[in-house]
C-alpha cells in the first residue's frame, strides 16, 4: 500500500513537472528555432534559452528518484 | 585560464599615391586588424573611393555569380587553379564567353518552363471539354447568342430550364465537379449568368481551334511531350557544362572577389586630397617585427605609427575614441584548450577584458559528459567517433563536436569501468547488496570470482551502484557543483579585479563568494540536522557558525551594490546548486532503462529453446541499448553544454568582443604558385 | 508546426518575432550607407548581393544591370522578405499584418491598371510589381491576364475583398480617370486596417497611433501636392482619409483653404511633426524636403517604441517599416549617384 502510495507520488513528481517544463519551453522553444533559422550563429544563444525551464523536470526526477530508491528502499 | 592576447594599436600614414601598395603589403603580413573609418572623426578626412578596377571586377562578380546560380552549382574546384592562369583567362575573356552560353541556354530554359506551363493548362481545359459533345468550332462566332463554358460545383441542367431557348450541355460525373457549355440568347445572359454563379460557375477559357477537343488535347500532349524532351536536354546540357567550366567559375569567383575586397578597403578607411590613414589593431608582442615588416615593404612611401597598448582597465576602452573602443579579442589558448573554443564562441567571443572560458570547458564538458554517461560499453562508440570526427570532419562545428566526444568518451570509459563498474547497465560483479538488481555479468557469463586485481580496482570490490547508492551519487554532483560554481564566482572575481580595481571586485563578486561557502556550510549543517535528526554540537555547530558569519560577511560587503539582490538571489544560488543533481539523475535515468531492456532480453533469451524469442530478446537488447546511446548524445551533451553555459558562465561571463580578423587573403579554388612570387 | 495558418487565434508571437528581430539585426547602419555614397554601381550591387540581398541579386544579375539591377532586385527582395513574414505568422496576428501590407496589393493593382491603359505590354508590367501583399506573384499575374479593365478592377475586388461602389466603376468607365479609384482604395485600405487593430491592449494601441499618425502625414501630403497644382478648398476635402490622430476634419479644412502651408503655420504648430517640417517650411518651402522632414518624424516614431513589447504585433510592423525605408534608402542612393548627384545631396534624402 505505502510503496503504491510512494510510487504514485514518484509517477506525479515526473509527470507534473514534465508537463510544466513543456509548457515553459513551448514558446522559448519556437523564438528560439526562429532566430535560428534567420542567423544559425544564435544557436549557442538559442539552447541555452531553449533548455532554461528544463531544470524543473530534472528536479521533479531527482525527487522521484529519492523517492523510490530512498523513501521506497526504507519501506 | 587566460585572457585574449594583448593589443596595439597602430596608424599607417602614406601618400594616397601609393594606397593600393600598401593594401597589398598589409594584405601580406597578415597582421591588422582594421578599425573601419567613420565620417566626421577627423576635419578634414573621410572615406575614400574604391580602387580603380574595383568596378569593373565588380560587375564581372555580379554576372559570375548569376551564372553560378542558373547553373546551381556550388562546387569548389578539387584541383585549385594557378592564380596567373586564372587572372589571364579573366582579363581574356573567357568567363565572359562562358556566362554568355550559360544565360543563353537558360533562356531557352526558363522559356521553355513557361510554354510548357501554359500548354499544360490548354490540356487541363481541352481535357474537360472534350467531356461534352461538342467541336471547338461551335463555341464561338456568335452574334445574338451567348455562350458560358465551365466547371460546375452543382448541376445547373434544371435551373436553367427557365430560361427560353436556353441549350445546356452537361457531363455529370460522380467523382469530378460538373462541366456544362450553355448556350443562352445573348438578351438572357445577365439573368443566365446569375443562376450560373449560384451554382458556383467558374469559366473555362476556350482556346482557338477547330475539330473535337479531345483531338486537339492529344495534340498539345504531343507538344509537351517534345518540348519536355527538349527540356531534359536542356539540363543535361547545363550539367555538362557545370561539369565542364563549374571549378573555372568557382575560382574566378574567388579571384574576383579577392581582387573587389582589396579594392574595397578605401571605403573603410580615412583619405584626404593627397593622403591616406590606415587605424588597426596589432598583437603586442609583434608590434616592432610588424612595423619593420611593414615599412621594409612601403619602401618609404608610408610610415607606421605605434599608437597605444590597451590594458584591461574598463575606463581605458570606455574613454577611447568610439571607433576605437574594443580591442578585438584574440584568444590564446594551448593546443587541446583551442579545440574548446568552439563552445565558447557559441554563446559568444570573450570581451579583451576578460578571461576566455575555454579550458574550463576542456575540462568540465567532457567531465560532465563522462559522468552523465559512466558506462564502459557506450564509451567506447563515443571514442570511436569522436576521433574519426577530430580527423575527417571538415567543418568547425563538428570537429568540435568530435572532440567533445573523444574526451568525453574517455572519461564515460574511466567512470563507467573504475567507479560505476558496469558495461551495458551491468554491473561486473555482483555483491549481495545488490540483490534487487539481479542482472549482471557475473552471472550471466557464471563467473565464479574474479581475481583480486580486478576486484581491487573497483570501488568497493563491486563499484557505484547508480540505483543503489542513489544519496550518495545525488551528493557527489552536488559537490562537484560547487566546486564548479566556486571557479566560476572565482573567475567573476577576477575579471572585475582586472576590469576596475580591487574595491569593485569585492563589492561586485567578492561578496557572493563568501555568500557561496556560507550558503554550502549552512545548507550542509541544515541537513544533517533534518533529514538525519544529529543534534547541533561540535564539529557540526562550528559549521553552522562559521557558514552564518561567513554568509553574513559576504552580505555585508556585496550590500553597497546589490542592495535587496544579495538575499534575494541565495535561493537562486542554492538551485543552482541543486541543479548539478541533473548529473547523477541523467546517470541514473539510463541506468534505469537499460536494466529495464536487459531484464525483458535476458528472461526472454533465457526462457529455454524456442528460436524466435531468442532472437525477439536479442533485438530488444540490441534497440534498447542503441536507444540509449542515442538519447545519451542528446542529454548527457546538451546538459554538460548547458551547466557550463546557465550555470557557471552566467556568473563571471559578458562576451561580446570582437574576434581579431587580421587582413589577409584566403584561397581555397586558387592557390598562387611558387614561380610567381 | 510553425507555418501554420488558422483563423482565429491569437497567433505566433514568439516564433515570428524572434525570426524578425533576427532578420532586423541584419538590416544595415548609418555607416554602411555612408560606404555605398562612394561606390559605383556595380559595386553597390555587388555588395548588397552579399548582405541581405543576395538570392535576387544573383537571379536578376545576368538579365538587368546599374540602376534596373539594383532596383528589381531591392523591391522583389522585399516582397519576398514580407511575404515571408506573412506566410509564417497565424491567427489574429497574419490578419493584421495582411492588413498592413495591403498597401502593396493596392500598388501593384495600381501598376497593373496603369500599365494596361498606357497599352504596355504584359512583361514590363510585371516588372514593377511588388507582390509583399496578401496576393502573390501568381494571382498578380492573373489578374495581368485578364483582357479588360473592367474584369481587372471586378477580380480584384474579389479577390482583395474590396466593395467598390457601382457608381465609381461606372464613372471611371466614362472617364477613365484612375486617380478617383486609387483615391477611393487608398482610403478602404486605411479603414480596413484601422479595423484590423484591436486597441484592447497597449501595443496595439501604439500601432494604432502609429497608423493614425501616418493617416495625417499622407494628408498633409495630399494637401500640399494639390496646392501646388492649385487646387483648394472642398476639392481637397475629398481626397482626405478620415481617422487622423491629429488632424481632423476642422482642421483639414483649415490646412486646406490656406493660401499656402507657410501661412497656416500657426494651424501646424501644435503637430508632433512640425520640429521636424519647420525648417523646411520657413526656408525652402519645398514639397519634396517637407515630405521627407515628416517621413524621418515617422521613421523616429517607429524606433522609439520599437523595444517595447516584445511579444507584439509592434517589432515585425516595426522591422517592416525599417526593411521598407532601407530598400528606398538603397534605391535613392543608387538613382542618386545614377543621375551623378553629389554624395552630401543624396544623403539629404536618405532617411536614417
Amino acid at each position: 500500500m505505502e510503496l503504491g502510495l510512494i510510487a504514485i507520488g514518484a509517477g506525479l513528481a515526473v509527470g507534473i513537472t514534465g508537463l510544466a517544463s513543456g509548457w515553459a519551453e513551448k514558446d522559448v522553444g519556437a523564438a528560439a528555432v526562429g532566430a535560428m533559422t534567420e542567423d544559425p550563429s544564435l544557436f549557442g544563444k538559442g539552447m541555452i534559452l531553449m533548455v532554461l525551464p528544463e531544470t524543473i523536470v530534472i528536479f521533479g526526477l531527482v525527487v522521484a528518484i529519492l523517492l523510490i530508491f530512498v523513501t521506497g528502499a526504507s519501506v | 585560464m587566460s585572457l585574449p592576447e594583448s593589443m596595439s594599436r597602430v596608424v599607417i600614414v602614406g601618400s594616397r599615391a601609393h594606397l593600393d601598395k600598401a593594401i597589398e603589403a598589409l594584405y601580406e603580413s597578415e597582421i591588422l586588424h582594421l578599425v573601419d573609418y567613420t565620417n566626421g572623426s577627423d576635419d578634414g578626412f573621410f572615406i575614400g573611393r574604391p580602387l580603380k578596377g574595383s568596378q569593373e571586377a565588380s560587375e564581372r562578380l555580379l554576372r559570375i555569380r548569376a551564372a553560378e546560380k542558373e547553373l546551381g552549382l556550388k562546387a569548389s574546384a578539387e584541383d585549385p587553379f594557378p592564380v596567373k592562369d586564372i587572372r589571364a583567362q579573366i582579363s581574356a575573356g573567357k568567363v565572359d564567353e562562358i556566362e554568355k552560353e550559360v544565360f543563353a541556354v537558360a533562356d531557352e530554359r526558363n522559356n521553355l518552363v513557361q510554354r510548357i506551363s501554359d500548354l499544360e493548362a490548354i490540356h487541363r481545359n481541352l481535357s474537360l471539354l472534350s467531356r461534352l459533345p461538342l467541336d471547338m468550332e461551335l463555341y464561338s462566332g456568335y452574334d445574338s447568342v451567348k455562350v458560358f463554358i465551365g466547371t460546375f460545383k452543382t448541376d445547373p441542367t434544371e435551373a436553367l430550364s427557365g430560361l427560353e431557348n436556353a441549350e445546356v450541355f452537361t457531363d455529370v460525373r460522380k467523382s469530378e465537379a460538373p462541366v456544362a457549355a450553355v448556350f443562352v440568347k445573348a438578351s438572357d445572359s445577365d439573368k443566365a449568368s446569375a443562376i450560373l454563379s449560384d451554382h458556383r460557375y467558374s469559366e473555362i477559357p476556350v482556346p482557338e481551334g477547330s475539330g473535337p477537343p479531345g483531338l486537339m488535347a492529344e495534340k498539345v500532349a504531343a507538344e509537351i511531350a517534345d518540348l519536355n524532351a527538349r527540356l531534359e536536354e536542356i539540363g543535361r546540357n547545363m550539367a555538362e557544362f557545370s561539369e565542364k567550366h563549374g571549378a573555372f567559375l568557382a575560382a574566378s569567383d574567388e579571384e574576383l572577389s579577392i581582387q573587389v575586397e582589396k579594392g574595397e578597403i578605401p571605403l573603410r578607411i580615412a583619405t584626404s586630397d593627397y593622403s591616406f590613414v590606415i587605424d588597426g589593431w596589432v598583437p603586442s608582442v609583434q608590434v616592432e617585427s610588424a612595423k619593420a615588416e611593414l615599412e621594409a615593404k612601403l619602401e618609404g612611401t608610408a610610415y607606421v605609427e605605434f599608437q597605444e597598448t590597451r590594458g584591461r582597465k574598463q575606463h581605458e576602452s570606455d574613454e577611447a575614441e568610439p571607433r576605437f573602443k574594443t580591442a578585438p579579442s584574440k584568444m590564446k589558448n594551448g593546443e587541446m584548450a583551442a579545440k574548446f573554443e568552439y563552445p565558447t564562441k557559441l554563446v559568444s567571443t570573450p570581451k579583451y577584458n576578460e578571461l576566455d572560458p575555454s579550458i574550463l570547458m576542456a575540462v568540465f564538458l567532457p567531465f560532465f559528459f563522462g559522468f552523465m554517461v559512466g558506462d564502459a560499453a557506450y564509451a567506447l562508440p563515443f571514442i570511436i567517433l569522436g576521433l574519426y570526427g577530430i580527423k575527417n570532419a571538415k567543418s568547425q562545428e563538428f570537429r568540435a563536436i568530435g572532440t567533445v566526444l573523444f574526451f568525453g568518451g574517455i572519461w564515460a570509459f574511466i567512470f563507467g569501468f573504475f567507479f560505476f563498474g558496469e558495461m551495458l547497465g551491468m554491473h561486473f560483479i555482483a555483491p549481495d547488496e545488490f540483490d534487487a538488481l539481479t542482472v549482471n555479468w557475473q552471472d550471466l557469463l557464471g563467473i565464479a570470482s574474479y581475481p583480486d586485481w580486478f576486484v581491487s580496482i573497483i570501488p568497493g570490490g563491486h563499484g557505484v551502484g547508480k540505483l543503489v547508492d542513489v544519496t550518495f551519487l545525488l551528493k557527489v554532483s552536488v559537490y562537484m557543483g560547487i566546486v564548479h560554481l566556486f571557479i566560476a564566482y572565482a573567475i567573476g572575481f577576477y575579471n572585475s579585479y582586472i576590469q576596475h580595481g580591487l574595491k569593485e571586485a569585492m563589492q561586485h563578486n567578492g561578496g557572493w563568494l563568501f555568500i557561496l561557502v556560507g550558503l554550502v556550510m549552512v545548507c550542509y549543517a541544515m541537513t544533517e540536522v533534518l533529514f538525519y535528526s544529529k543534534a547541533i554540537e561540535g564539529v557540526l555547530l562550528y559549521t553552522l557558525l562559521a557558514g552564518v558569519i561567513l554568509l553574513l560577511i559576504g552580505a555585508v560587503i556585496a550590500w553597497p551594490v546589490e542592495k535587496a539582490q544579495v538575499i534575494m538571489e541565495m535561493p537562486g544560488i542554492v538551485g543552482n546548486i541543486l541543479s548539478y543533481t541533473r548529473l547523477a539523475a541523467i546517470g541514473m535515468s539510463k541506468a534505469g532503462m537499460a536494466l529495464a531492456f536487459n531484464y525483458m532480453s535476458i528472461i526472454m533469451i533465457g526462457s529455454g529453446g524456442d528460436i524466435v524469442s531468442y532472437i525477439a530478446g536479442f533485438l530488444i537488447f540490441l534497440i534498447g541499448h542503441l536507444m540509449i546511446w542515442v538519447l545519451a548524445i542528446l542529454s548527457a551533451g546538451l546538459h554538460a553544454l548547458r551547466l557550463q553555459f546557465v550555470e557557471a558562465m552566467n556568473k563571471f561571463f559578458v562576451g561580446g568582443g570582437d574576434e581579431y580578423a587580421p587582413l589577409m587573403v584566403k584561397r581555397k579554388n586558387t592557390k598562387i604558385v611558387e614561380t610567381e612570387v | 508546426m510553425f507555418g501554420r495558418k488558422g483563423k482565429g487565434g491569437k497567433g505566433n508571437y514568439p516564433y515570428a518575432v524572434a525570426r524578425v528581430k533576427a532578420k532586423k539585426a541584419q538590416l544595415m547602419g548609418e555607416d554602411t550607407y555612408s560606404k555605398m555614397l562612394m561606390m559605383s554601381l556595380p559595386e553597390i550591387s555587388r555588395f548588397i548581393g552579399e548582405s541581405g540581398y543576395q538570392k535576387e541579386i544573383a537571379a536578376l544579375a545576368g538579365r538587368y544591370d546599374g540602376v534596373d539591377l539594383i532596383e528589381h532586385a531591392t523591391y522583389s527582395n522585399m516582397a519576398n522578405y514580407f511575404r515571408g513574414v506573412l506566410d509564417v505568422t497565424t491567427g489574429e496576428l497574419h490578419e493584421m499584418l495582411a492588413a498592413y501590407l495591403e498597401k502593396w496589393d493596392i500598388w501593384n493593382f495600381k501598376v497593373i491598371l496603369r500599365g494596361k491603359s498606357f497599352g504596355m505590354d504584359a512583361d514590363s508590367i510585371k516588372e514593377d510589381l511588388v507582390p509583399a501583399g496578401k496576393l502573390d506573384q501568381q494571382a498578380l499575374e492573373r489578374l495581368l491576364s485578364m483582357e479588360s479593365e473592367e474584369e481587372i478592377i471586378a477580380a480584384y475586388g474579389r479577390v482583395a475583398n474590396v466593395i467598390f461602389p457601382t457608381e465609381l466603376i461606372s464613372a471611371y468607365e466614362e472617364s477613365r480617370n484612375l486617380s478617383e479609384l486609387e483615391d477611393f482604395l487608398e482610403k478602404d485600405h486605411y479603414d480596413s486596417l484601422l479595423r484590423s487593430i484591436d486597441p484592447s491592449s497597449r501595443p496595439t494601441r501604439l500601432y494604432q497611433d502609429y497608423i493614425r499618425k501616418e493617416i495625417d502625414i499622407t494628408n498633409v501630403e495630399t494637401i500640399l501636392k494639390l496646392k501646388a497644382e492649385g487646387i483648394r478648398g472642398e476639392e481637397v476635402m475629398k481626397y482626405i482619409i478620415p481617422g487622423g490622430k491629429q488632424i481632423d476634419k476642422k482642421l483639414a479644412t483649415q490646412l486646406a483653404n490656406a493660401e499656402s502651408l507657410s501661412a497656416a503655420v500657426n494651424d501646424l504648430a501644435p503637430l508632433d511633426f512640425y520640429d521636424d517640417i519647420k525648417n523646411a517650411l520657413d526656408e525652402t518651402n519645398s514639397l519634396r524636403s517637407i515630405v521627407a522632414g515628416m517621413k524621418k518624424y515617422h521613421i523616429r516614431q517607429a524606433k522609439t517604441f520599437s523595444h517595447l513589447y516584445p511579444l507584439s504585433v509592434i517589432p515585425i510592423i516595426d522591422f517592416m517599416i525599417h526593411k521598407e525605408n532601407e530598400v528606398n534608402n538603397i534605391r535613392i542612393i543608387a538613382r542618386g549617384l545614377n543621375s551623378g548627384l553629389d554624395a552630401d545631396v543624396i544623403k539629404e534624402l536618405l532617411v536614417i
